[in-house]
């Protein structure tokens, strides 16, 4: 199977302190893939420089083929970035940032039309995409956001903590919501610190301490390979915690 | 360019919220409201015609002060009871002030003595408008003391008239501006151009520093709701939004600035009120003799210069917003900025920078924001050229922070700088 994503000795400083030590994975076409880890391990910042926000410096990055040095614009148009804790625009409503976004993406009208109407569809706001955005509770934010994230059709969606903050009804439509992009042709990155979560959504995962990956695998060969009967205790095994 | 126009759309609509908009109407309305109200006073005071005379003298003499009063079309209303009720009456007539002719001014008057008219002045407020009364009772006054004097003159034979008794030299004024001159007072030419040239740096202050504000809060905004980082992974150059935000923070201001100019022009026919007209037919050929009138040229360089300043306090502003840890933090980022605005402002408004140190002098002009200021003031002087080299230096000075501003935000720094301690 061709391979989506592609990072290698991918190492990130912010001045003097190393935030990435090292790190390397792969990941598949249509498929779902996380890191997951404590705050500060350095989730956010492999995302972000992934998603071409933060500089990649040391190591190599290739999406779908294209090396990121040197095809960040190409690459830009084919991936999507849910960052975390993420708002909309305070002063827009929920149609009219769908369709800001949309803009960004397509190349003619007909283009943004239909990569609005696709957004505005996902989001399952309706009626409150009329409402401006300052208005949105949590849930509806993130739904907004992640309508915005997926409407461009990515082959790779980036997601850091999508259902973090999120009551429990809430991460659950997300969660499926997650769940159906990977039918859809569209792989998955996404990061978060809830490991319970992890194994219902992923079929990949690294573990991630200390902006060091300590092991990659599926949740059923990690959970076997430490023999334990959830994520948690694979980590506290792996960490040495 | 499609795109340009799809994030400048964008910023706009995310500048122009309630909470700007409405400070902006108010104040436009606080201006006229002010402008009204002090046209309505003036143009009260000087149609007071009704003056309020006490005569205890009752003589020919006081008759004839009553008269020459009744001449220049001031309606006299004559009293002889005790002071306090006509004081007690003038208030609730409202009455600024009145006159009391005591006994024996006749007497006086009648041996070439010096006579006492006593004036009455009834205050509730301490107002501007209030010492616009004071030019009335002097008028009045003038008006007795110039028949008196006339009758004074007759009697002791004199060929000249009092007014020329008073001022045995004769007053010529010339203005002169670079290598022009005019027969005209210095205060009517001071008056005139204060008149166009004040309201000019209070509203490029205001214009400057809303605008620092608005871009740095945008910034500050974006940055705290991530929707910047969502920006960046988009597929739209750094630059673009770079010059998106600075564009529309531009235009937004420039807006403003319309707004304020209509408001502060109420305000400024308010003030000035009849008076323009009474003394404009005489000096506008003098005006115009010294090259003081306000052309397209004018305009446009003071528009540019204007336009310069904002630029280049935008991009400095920017700059700051991404250093700004949170938005509430925008207040402190931005201080500096305004002190640097506030410096050539008051320096410029208060004191003759000519008259200063020539390290004083290029201080102030080394600051961007000096010459947007000083552009107003050699607008009247038609010192072309000092503008224009101004407007150059200011460029400069713009496209060096913008490069800087691009520069950090093409780089990962736009996540690590920060002002102050790191948290
Ligand atoms: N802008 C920044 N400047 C300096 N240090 C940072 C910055 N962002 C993150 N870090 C540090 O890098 C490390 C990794 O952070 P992050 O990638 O956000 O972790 P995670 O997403 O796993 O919680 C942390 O120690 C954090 O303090
Ligand atoms: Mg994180």
């Amino acid at each position: 199977m061709e391979k989506i994503l592609e990072v290698k000795n991918l190492d990130k400083y912010y001045g003097k302190f190393q935030a990435v030590k090292n790190v390397s994975f792969n990941i598949d076409e249509n498929e779902i893939f996380a890191l997951v880890g404590p705050n500060g391990a350095g989730k956010s910042t492999i995302l972000k420089t992934i998603a071409t926000v933060l500089s990649l410096e040391h190591g190599d990055i290739f999406v779908a083929g294209e090396n990121l040095k040197k095809q960040a614009k190409k690459i830009r148009k084919i991936m999507s970035y849910l960052p975390e804790e993420a708002g909309a625009y305070k002063n827009l409503t929920g149609n009219e940032y769908l369709n800001f976004m949309a803009g960004l993406y397509a190349d003619n009208k007909q283009e943004q039309r239909a990569i609005f109407e696709f957004g505005q569809d996902l989001s399952g706001l309706k009626n409150k995409l009329k409402n401006k955005a300052k208005t949105y509770s949590k849930g509806m934010t993130r739904k907004l956001l992640l309508a915005r994230t997926i409407m461009t059709k990515p082959r790779l969606a980036i997601l850091d903590e999508p259902t973090s903050g999120l009551d429990v009804i809430n991460s659950l439509e997300i969660r499926k919501v997650i769940k159906n992009l990977a039918a859809q042709g569209m792989a998955v990155l996404l990061s978060s610190h809830n490991m319970l979560e992890i194994e219902f959504l992923s079929e990949k995962l690294s573990i991630i301490d200390q902006g060091e990956i300590k092991i990659t695998g599926s949740p059923q060969e990690l959970k076997n390979k430490y023999n334990s009967n959830n994520l948690e205790e694979v980590f506290i095994n792996v960490s040495g915690k | 360019m499609h795109k340009f126009l799809i994030l400048l759309k964008k910023e706009i609509k995310e500048l122009i919220t309630p909470q700007l908009v409405i400070p902006l109407i108010i104040m436009v309305f606080i201006f006229a409201g002010i402008g009204g109200l002090l046209s309505k006073e003036t143009a009260e005071t000087a149609n007071q015609q009704k003056i309020w005379l006490v005569d205890y003298d009752n003589t020919a003499i006081s008759q004839k002060v009553i008269e020459s009063l009744e001449n220049k079309n001031l309606e006299v209303q004559v009293f002889d009871n005790e002071i306090e009720k006509i004081i007690d009456q003038a208030q609730t007539n409202n009455i600024k002030f009145f006159l009391a002719i005591p006994q024996g001014f006749a007497k006086k008057i009648n041996s070439l003595e010096r006579a006492d008219i006593i004036i009455y002045n009834l205050i509730n407020n301490f107002s501007f408008v209030s010492s616009l009364k004071t030019a009335q009772v002097q008028s009045v006054l003038a008006i007795i003391n110039q028949d008196l004097a006339i009758d004074w003159a007759g009697k002791i034979d004199l060929s000249i008239t009092p007014q020329e008794l008073n001022n045995p030299v004769i007053q010529q004024e010339y203005v002169v501006i670079n290598d022009r001159q005019a027969k005209v007072p210095l205060t009517a030419v001071l008056g005139f151009v204060q008149q166009q040239t004040t309201f000019i740096p209070i509203i490029l202050f205001l214009v400057i520093v809303l605008a620092s504000q608005m871009v740095a809060m945008a910034v500050a905004t974006e940055k705290e709701n991530k929707t910047f980082e969502t920006l960046l992974s988009s597929p739209i150059s750094r630059k673009l939004i770079v010059f998106a935000k600075l564009l529309a923070a531009g235009i937004v201001a420039l807006l403003f600035a319309g707004f304020y100019m209509i408001g502060f022009n109420y305000y400024l026919q308010g003030i000035s009120g009849g008076q323009i007209t009474q003394s404009g037919a005489g000096i506008q050929e003098a005006l115009i003799a010294l090259g003081i009138e306000f052309g397209i040229t004018s305009y446009i360089l003071l528009g540019l210069s204007l336009f310069m300043g904002i630029l280049v306090a935008l991009a400095i502003a920017m700059i700051l917003g991404i250093m700004a840890d949170s938005v509430k933090s925008i207040q402190a980022v931005t201080t500096p900025l305004m002190v640097i605005i506030l410096i050539p402002y008051f320096l410029i408004m208060f004191l003759d920078i000519q008259a200063m140190s020539p390290i004083i002098k290029y201080l102030i002009y080394i600051i961007p924001f000096s010459h947007p200021f000083l552009a107003a003031q050699k607008i009247v002087t038609h010192e072309y050229s000092f503008i224009i080299y101004g407007i150059i230096y200011q460029l400069i000075i713009f496209l060096v922070f913008v490069i800087v501003a691009a520069k950090i935000f093409s780089s990962d720094k736009v996540f690590t700088l920060r002002l102050g301690r790191k948290k």
